[in-house]
């Protein structure tokens, strides 16, 4: 394939017509009918039956093939010596809708408990028009609630659950764009532009695109970065600073500035009139994500400073993050102080605790029962692939000649604040997907930057390796299916190994919104485990407890003491007590708790046996019990 | 031509039928489709359309950024000045729209004179050309090499919308002085990798149908 291309010289390119040709036909009805054929299989999905291993254990065998064949498909179309926008987009669209909006057509509710808990402030904001930061952290930063209020009150719709499924497709397709933008500020190679773009849509397994504000502004984050690097870097006439003057013992050290401020070759210009325009455009949108999520100005604004620092983007721009972290800041001291009142020793608290942040976002996920805990070390064994292919393909990069310094600050700034702060031990999670796309541009570019390395003396060594790379590059499409199939198949794993825990049935929903039916005003709800689809409406009525966060109660429903829980609630109530049990909860306490299997189905046992709870509601999927208020006199 | 006049007048239809879909036949099956369409691009797209930015990607991304962060941004400032009102968001949001596609509509029209028309637009991507003629002097052979290789696209708005425009984009190599890791690196962009862009043109340039 690759020879094919290189007998095209610039006369004939010039020649070559338009029209479709046969390998164009394929590259149309090839992902065109492994599309029907996987939505034909949709049906086979049988969700009730699903283990620990989540939705790959009751995947057909169809299914997964035609992912595959999706793989293999993109690979043909993107080896094509002229390969077309149009059809590598049709691959790109598909897989998307394949990937993430396989859960949204096979379930029959909105997955993910947090996602009610959304429900549940949104619906707060339409009934009283208001917001109350006193009442959560999330009213403190409320501007994606208010907007999906407003969305769903004048689209004459009573809840968000009614388009969260559509959400994850929703965001990956907006994603599209910037990343479209962002990679070919890095490159003019189209290929290596859509196989980074396809890359990436295989290893966002994190899992923040659902109707969430963290999904959302990772768009808005993508799209002011390529905004930035495409018409605002530094023009190339521009000279660096010189560092101090040299000295033979630090010459590494000059070596790497030089690098890091080398000018970029790829430069687009605009009138200072649109620029402008640009700029206002970006303030607005930096308004709104500051003013509706806590973490994201920081990861735009550790990102953008050595990124201006070392003049990557016009240095001109020295206030954009100064301006973002005013507004940051000026959010949190006045509108969001009742938050920082409580909390602020969880905000600074964090500076330096690397091990805290360590265990908080490793150490404590691996545990459980085994196939949770091989879902976990795949989780985390997928990244350290993916940067080391990066690291890889950036030494590629770097051995032919490019002054990557953008993508590599861009790929590495995101993780200090992972050393500062554990965000509840996700912070590992969002470092992820925020280095997520130059990371994958560099893993791409290892297929499209084979280095030359003679022309280095000192670099024989490496060229005596490249007898066996050269080989393996012969067949480059072949090597690219390769390890897009690998990509593919951990991603079935890692995306959705957690499924059971994260999927919620229609039952679920039905019991618990009963629950909130019948329960009068200021009564404490208790969840028997982590998991199900709470607070889903008049948040502010009611009271909560997770027993799963509290280490005595988790350990009395551990060894069954019923009493011990009976006395908490007791000292606990401000009105009725209801203790629920719920199918995700029963899945989470068997995946992740470290107690045996089937512990919370004996509590649940031991509950009802004990005398001192009613059992008011029962399905399949849900157990509701009230507290006799008797038992606590 | 088309392209200028095409975007104004999909806001303003889609304005007009939000509007009537939600003042004259409110909850009917169509309303959400409708009305999230509407929020989620229009007004987004009725401000960007006034960049000229010539890049579809950015413009698509942006429209739908700006729509929900203004959306979001009249919403709150609502809600905090304790008038929350869905329905009034709405209006603002319809008025937004309903005024710069009119006044885009406006600029198109001849007696106007604002520089408009394809000609016009084409001028402005020559004259960016002419400004990067100082840096091809720095370009070298390697520019000529991608210029070179670059077929005329049957349509040049087409292309420019992807993004595919090379006429917008350069590729400047780092002069002697400015190349980094010179330690390491000497000569690093190789003679074979010269070699290589001009035997591989779709490869290095990415062309591509548009």
């Amino acid at each position: 394939m690759q020879s094919m291309s290189k007998q095209i010289s610039i006369a004939q390119t010039r020649d070559i017509s338009y029209a479709p040709n046969v390998m164009d036909i394929i590259c149309l009805l090839l992902p065109a009918g492994t599309f029907l054929c996987w939505w034909s299989t949709l049906g086979s999905v049988n969700i009730a039956a699903m283990n620990d291993l989540g939705l790959v254990s009751v995947m057909p065998r169809l299914m997964i093939i035609c992912l595959m064949v999706m793989m293999v498909s993109f690979c043909l179309t993107l080896q094509q010596p002229r390969p077309r926008t149009s059809l590598l987009l049709l691959h790109v669209g598909l897989l998307i809708i394949m990937l993430y909006g396989v859960t949204g057509l096979v379930e029959q509710a909105p997955r993910f408990n947090i996602v009610y808990r959304h429900n549940g402030y949104t619906e707060y904001i339409m009934r009283t028009g208001t917001v109350d930061p006193y009442l959560d952290a999330y009213f403190n930063w409320p501007g994606f609630f208010i907007l999906t209020a407003f969305i769903t009150r004048a689209s004459g719709l009573h809840d968000i659950l009614s388009y969260a499924d559509l959400a994850p497709v929703f965001y990956n397709l907006l994603y599209l764009g910037p990343l479209y933008v962002l990679f070919n500020t890095f490159t003019t190679n189209k290929r290596l532009v859509w196989l980074a773009i396809w890359i990436f849509f295989i290893t966002n397994w994190i899992g923040q695109d659902y109707i969430s504000p963290q999904g959302f502004f990772f768009f808005v984050y993508l799209l002011i970065m390529a905004i930035l690097l495409k018409w605002f870097k530094t023009p190339p006439d521009v000279v660096a600073r010189r560092p101090l003057r040299q000295h033979r013992h630090f010459r590494w050290y000059f070596a790497l500035y030089r690098w890091l401020t080398a000018p970029d070759p790829i430069a687009t210009p605009l009138p200072a009139l649109q620029r402008a325009a640009l700029l206002v455009s970006v303030v607005i949108m930096m308004a709104f994500m500051t003013y509706s999520h806590q973490l994201t100005p920081f990861f735009l604004v550790i990102v953008t400073i050595p990124l201006i620092i070392f003049g990557r983007i016009s240095r001109k721009l020295w206030w954009l993050p100064c301006l973002v972290l005013a507004m940051a800041f000026g959010w949190l001291f006045t509108m969001a102080q009742p938050y920082l009142i409580g909390h602020s020793s969880n905000i600074f608290g964090g500076l330096g605790q690397f091990f805290t942040s360590f265990n908080a976002n490793v150490s404590s996920r691996v545990g459980g029962d085994p196939q949770h805990t091989f879902i976990v070390r795949l989780r985390l064994l997928m990244p350290l692939g993916l940067w080391g292919l990066a690291f890889v393909g950036a030494m590629f990069r770097l051995l032919k000649g490019h002054r990557d310094a953008t993508i590599v600050i861009m790929a590495l700034a995101p993780f200090p604040l992972f050393v500062v702060q554990p965000y509840g031990g996700e912070m590992l999670l969002r470092c992820y997907l925020f280095s997520q796309p130059p990371m994958v541009f560099l893993c791409a570019s290892i297929f499209y930057e084979v280095p030359s390395l003679t022309a280095s003396k000192r670099l024989r060594w490496i060229e005596r390796m490249k007898g066996p790379i050269a080989r393996i590059y012969g067949v480059q499409g072949t090597a690219i299916s390769c390890l897009l199939i690998i990509f593919m198949a951990t991603f079935l794993y890692t995306r959705y190994g957690n499924e059971l825990m994260d999927y919620k049935t229609p039952d679920e929903v039905r019991g618990v919104i009963h629950l909130y039916d019948i329960a009068p005003p200021k009564s404490l709800f208790v969840e028997a485990w982590h998991g199900s689809p709470w607070q889903i409406q008049d948040f502010e009525k009611f009271s909560l407890i997770d027993v799963s966060v509290d280490i005595g109660l988790s350990n009395a429903v551990g060894r069954l003491d019923v009493n011990y829980v009976v006395h908490y609630l007791w000292q606990h109530r401000s009105g009725n007590v209801y203790l629920f049990f719920t199918r995700t909860q029963f899945a989470t306490f068997d995946g992740t708790s470290g107690f045996p299997a089937g512990g919370l189905q004996k509590f649940e046992v031991a509950v009802q046996a004990s005398g001192k709870f009613n059992l008011i509601y029962r399905t399949q999927d849900v157990q509701i019990f009230q507290l006799i208020s008797a038992v606590g006199g | 031509m088309r392209s200028l006049w095409l975007w104004p007048t999909i806001n303003l239809l889609a304005t007009l039928i939000t509007g009537v879909i939600v003042s004259i036949a409110p909850a009917t099956p169509l309303q959400p489709y409708v009305v999230m369409s509407f929020v989620c691009f229009c007004p987004g797209m009725a401000l960007v359309r006034f960049l000229r930015l010539h890049d579809l990607a950015i413009e698509l991304s942006l429209a739908v950024a700006l729509s929900l962060s203004v959306a979001s941004i009249a919403a709150g400032a609502l809600l905090y000045a304790k008038h929350w009102s869905p329905v009034n968001t709405l209006t603002t949001l319809v008025l937004l729209t309903l005024t710069c596609s009119i006044a885009q509509l406006i600029m198109q029209l001849p007696i106007v004179g604002i520089a408009t028309t394809q000609k016009q637009s084409d001028d402005i991507a020559e004259s960016e050309t002419m400004a990067l003629a100082a840096l091809k002097g720095k370009v070298g052979e390697q520019q000529e090499v991608v210029k070179a290789s670059t077929p005329q696209p049957p349509s040049r708005v087409r292309k420019a919308a992807w993004g595919l425009e090379e006429v917008a984009t350069t590729v400047i190599p780092a002069t002697a002085n400015q190349r980094p890791l010179q330690s390491i690196g000497q000569g690093a962009t190789s003679k074979s990798h010269k070699k290589e862009i001009e035997l591989d043109p779709v490869s290095e340039t990415g062309q591509m149908d548009g």
